[in-house]
């Protein structure tokens, strides 16, 4: 409901500044790295390019898998969580913590800084994001979406 | 914790230039970081490039000092940042010919001259920065000697191996080291071996 109520205000803001629109479609493109995102790994001193950003690369390598044996092969090269609306929305353990669950401000804070909603510091490997509110309530829209395939 | 490394680092680099520390015993790198002590020479290890040429690691590496990491054109998680790093070092590195930076594959079934040279424009590979990859049949002993395996699907660490003039494995990063980290390191290497 928390982030429901987040993502309203964002796409309120956004109309009202003439943003870009927070949608789930915007999410997609981001999310799959047909709209780059700024961001670099942490200790780095240089921003990665997008084809390096991009979620789907660790989180989904195939978004769009041709076949069932695809998709399995896709999820054997898959180093980060599957995103789902269930795994983000659930309470679950992550990484040794007390159980947890995300909502639009847990995963921008997530997305920025590297902290889980658990307060573990993710891996290393995972870039920072520097990213707007809009941008990130859109990836999250896309997340959660029920027609959402990450 | 980087710079605590760098510091160390370069307290090492010294040591080097005094010719003392490879007069002890072999020391395991740390934490599989760190200085190589002493530094470690190849063995015999064929590699096709991605111009298509064969040739020996050693006499690739011997006469310059090369920053070399593990990678493979299939990979869609690490290797794009690792490729990306290489690239941010690159520019860093374009007025010091006596460096070289190397990209080895480790799926030399896929990752043939084409694939290689195709991932190296993707991330703007410059003449300093070439990619090869060995026989299929010497991909274990190169991750062995480099202490490069990893679990998870890329099977690879995402570190950066120096090399000494001498082609001498010198130095082992930590994972996805700063690219200006890694020019430093190459250049006082190459003033001191």
């Amino acid at each position: 409901m928390k982030g429901r109520a987040f993502v309203l205000a964002v796409c309120a803001a956004a109309a009202a500044q003439g943003a870009e629109p927070v949608s789930a479609e915007r999410g997609r493109q981001l999310y799959r790295g047909e709209t780059a995102l700024v961001a670099r790994i942490a200790g780095q001193d240089f921003a990665l390019p997008a084809n390096a950003s991009r979620c789907a690369n660790c989180h989904s390598p195939s978004p769009s898998p041709s076949s069932a044996s695809a998709a399995a092969l896709a999820d054997t090269q898959r180093i980060g969580p599957l995103l789902t609306p269930d795994s983000l929305t659930q309470p679950a353990r992550r990484r040794g913590g007390p159980a947890s669950r995300y909502d639009s401000a847990a995963l921008c804070k997530l997305l920025r800084s590297g902290v889980d909603p658990a307060h573990i510091i993710i891996l290393r490997a995972m870039p920072r994001y520097d990213i707007s509110d809009d941008d990130c309530a859109a990836i999250w829209l896309h997340l959660t979406s029920s027609k959402a395939r990450p | 914790m980087i710079h605590m490394r760098r510091r160390d680092s370069l307290v090492w680099l010294a040591a080097l230039a005094a010719g003392t520390s490879f007069a002890q015993p072999p020391v395991p790198a740390h934490d599989g970081f760190g200085p190589v002590r002493p530094p470690q020479a190849l063995p015999p290890l064929q590699l096709i490039g991605d111009d298509g040429q064969r040739s020996d690691l050693a006499s690739r590496l011997r006469g310059r000092t090369t920053a070399l990491q593990l990678m493979f054109t299939g990979c869609s998680a690490t290797c794009p940042i690792q490729g990306a790093l290489f690239g941010a070092i690159a520019p860093l590195i374009a007025n010091q010919a006596e460096t070289q930076l190397l990209s080895i594959s480790i799926d030399p079934l896929a990752d043939g001259p084409q694939a290689l040279k195709a991932w190296l424009a993707r991330f703007g590979g410059t003449a300093q920065w070439r990619a090869a990859a060995p026989r299929v049949e010497d991909v274990d002993r190169l991750l062995a000697l480099l202490r490069g395996r990893a679990r998870g699907p890329d099977r690879h660490t995402a570190q950066v191996y120096l090399f000494d003039r001498q082609a001498r494995l010198a130095y082992r990063t930590a994972d996805m080291p700063p690219a200006r980290f890694v020019a430093d390191m190459l250049r006082q290497l190459s003033r001191l071996t």
